[in-house]
């Protein structure tokens, strides 16, 4: 009798061993391969905030400006606007560069594509705006081009801010039809929303995370069984933005992942 | 014994499930990279479509300052010509490196002419052409690396076993038989 029992418990830890270990195969076949990272990628730099100023040529009050008028923007239009100033390209092309840099920014939703980034490269004196798909239609490559070479008359002088508030309001202007607001008129904006933010914001981080959780959950559990999951080399839907719509105009970062296909002017002062 | 054999139905049941979920994923893998690659070769085409319309506008611009330089728009209109009647990857690339030169040699040759360099209009079809250029980049190293991923899927396991099936062969690169520097020369366009 307990020869028989011994006999069935080995019998069915090898058939539990055999499953878990084909589950195991399986799993690990249909994990998303990850995107191999290259070298050019982990140069760039992160889109920690509205403005980047690695090549310092803003002021902090002139820094607060310019968050401030891409702020306006991205009220005033629904989409999204970064702006880099560079040292040096160390070797790339300009267009290269900011292709490459809006692949992993991605300003702007990914149903609009409604993004552009200024680019400033203080060494080899080259400027590029590049637009995202959906604000191809309203900027297309004249203007971007009208832009860029009225803003040198600014960056001939060093008057890096100007220039960049400059060509933030027109790409707001083209996007949106509607002239920029001055510069008392956002100050006017500003004050009452600031408070507005903040308060909301810690419930909504809660809830954020309880989703999370969940949805983590049920990816773990579904993974021996979904057809869909990691199909098509590498789905990666679950993009780091999502946390739209927090608090008030002041939040940054959410919603990401507009595309962009080369569109925009370069130019050279 | 009974229980035991139940179990092992199950278990191998199981097994089963998996093998044709993993079937099925696989081979629905390989038919998206197969459609990427369709896609980003359709997104060349319009890009070259795109330069191909800015041209006209372009010679005629030039022509309203520097009439007398016949050569260089016959070669532009060849060159044009060739491109349009190219089908395959290799064969577009080829005639899209002769016109990006013809185009690099009418830009140089309009360089002389400093009224024609003011000219607005010249100026913004410049933005467009440099644009357009840019966009030609971009697709072109999207579709090689599509291709490249599809190319390696169907050699390596599993695509290589529903590779034939589905009559998936090795996708095309896009580039010229030869002097693929000359292709990354886009035209200058300097203010």
């Amino acid at each position: 009798m307990a020869q028989k029992n011994h006999q069935r418990r080995i019998n069915l830890s090898l058939v539990l061993l055999i499953s878990i270990l084909a589950l195991a195969l399986f799993a690990l076949d249909r994990c998303p391969k990850k995107r191999g990272s290259s070298d050019s990628l982990t140069q760039l730099p992160e889109f920690s905030a509205r403005v980047v100023d690695l090549a310092g040529l803003f002021q902090e009050e002139e820094k607060m400006r310019l968050e401030q008028e891409i702020e306006a923007l991205e009220q005033a239009t629904g989409g999204q606007m970064g702006l880099l100033t560079l040292p040096e390209l160390k070797g790339w092309s300009i267009e290269e560069y900011s292709l490459k840099l809006a692949e992993k920014w991605r300003p702007g939703n990914k149903e609009q594509d409604n993004g552009a980034i200024l680019l400033i490269c203080l060494k080899e004196r080259e400027l590029r705006l590049e637009i995202g798909y959906g604000w191809e239609g309203f900027i297309n490559d004249a203007r971007a081009g009208d832009i860029i070479r009225a803003m040198r008359q600014y960056l001939q002088n060093e008057r890096y801010a100007e220039a960049s508030i400059y060509a933030i309001r027109q790409v707001q202007a083209f996007v949106s039809g509607q002239q920029p607001k001055t510069p008392s008129e956002l100050d006017a904006d500003r004050r009452p929303q600031e408070t507005d933010g903040q308060e909301t914001d810690l419930p909504m981080i809660f809830f954020f995370f309880g989703i999370l959780g969940v949805i983590l959950l049920l990816a773990l559990l579904n993974k021996g069984g979904g057809s869909g999951f990691g199909s098509g080399g590498g789905g990666g839907s679950f993009s780091g933005g999502g946390m739209r719509g927090f608090g008030g105009g002041t939040s940054f970062g959410g919603g990401r992942g507009g595309r962009f296909g080369g569109g925009g002017a370069s130019g050279r002062w | 014994m009974k229980k035991t054999i139940i179990i092992i139905v199950l278990a191998l049941l199981v097994l089963l499930l998996l093998a044709a979920s993993w079937v099925i994923s696989s081979r629905n893998s390989l038919i998206n990279q197969d459609e990427a690659v369709n896609l980003q070769w359709s997104e060349i085409d319009t890009q070259l479509q795109r330069r191909s319309d800015l041209i006209p506008n372009l010679v005629n611009t030039v022509k309203g300052y520097a009439a007398h330089e016949s050569e260089i728009f016959t070669a532009v209109a060849d060159a044009r010509s060739k491109l349009i009647g190219a089908s395959t990857p290799a064969e577009k690339a080829g005639a899209e490196t002769a016109v990006s030169s013809a185009l690099s040699r009418l830009l140089a040759i309009a360089e002389n002419y400093p009224q024609l360099k003011a000219d607005s209009s010249f100026v913004r079809l410049q933005d467009e052409l440099a644009g357009t250029e840019n966009r030609i980049a971009v697709a072109r190293g999207r579709y090689n690396g599509a291709v490249k991923n599809f190319n390696a899927a169907i050699r390596m396991f599993p695509g290589s076993l529903f590779a034939p099936g589905l009559g998936f062969s090795p996708a095309e690169y896009y580039e010229p038989p030869a002097g693929r520097a000359a292709l990354e020369q886009a035209p200058e366009v300097s203010f």
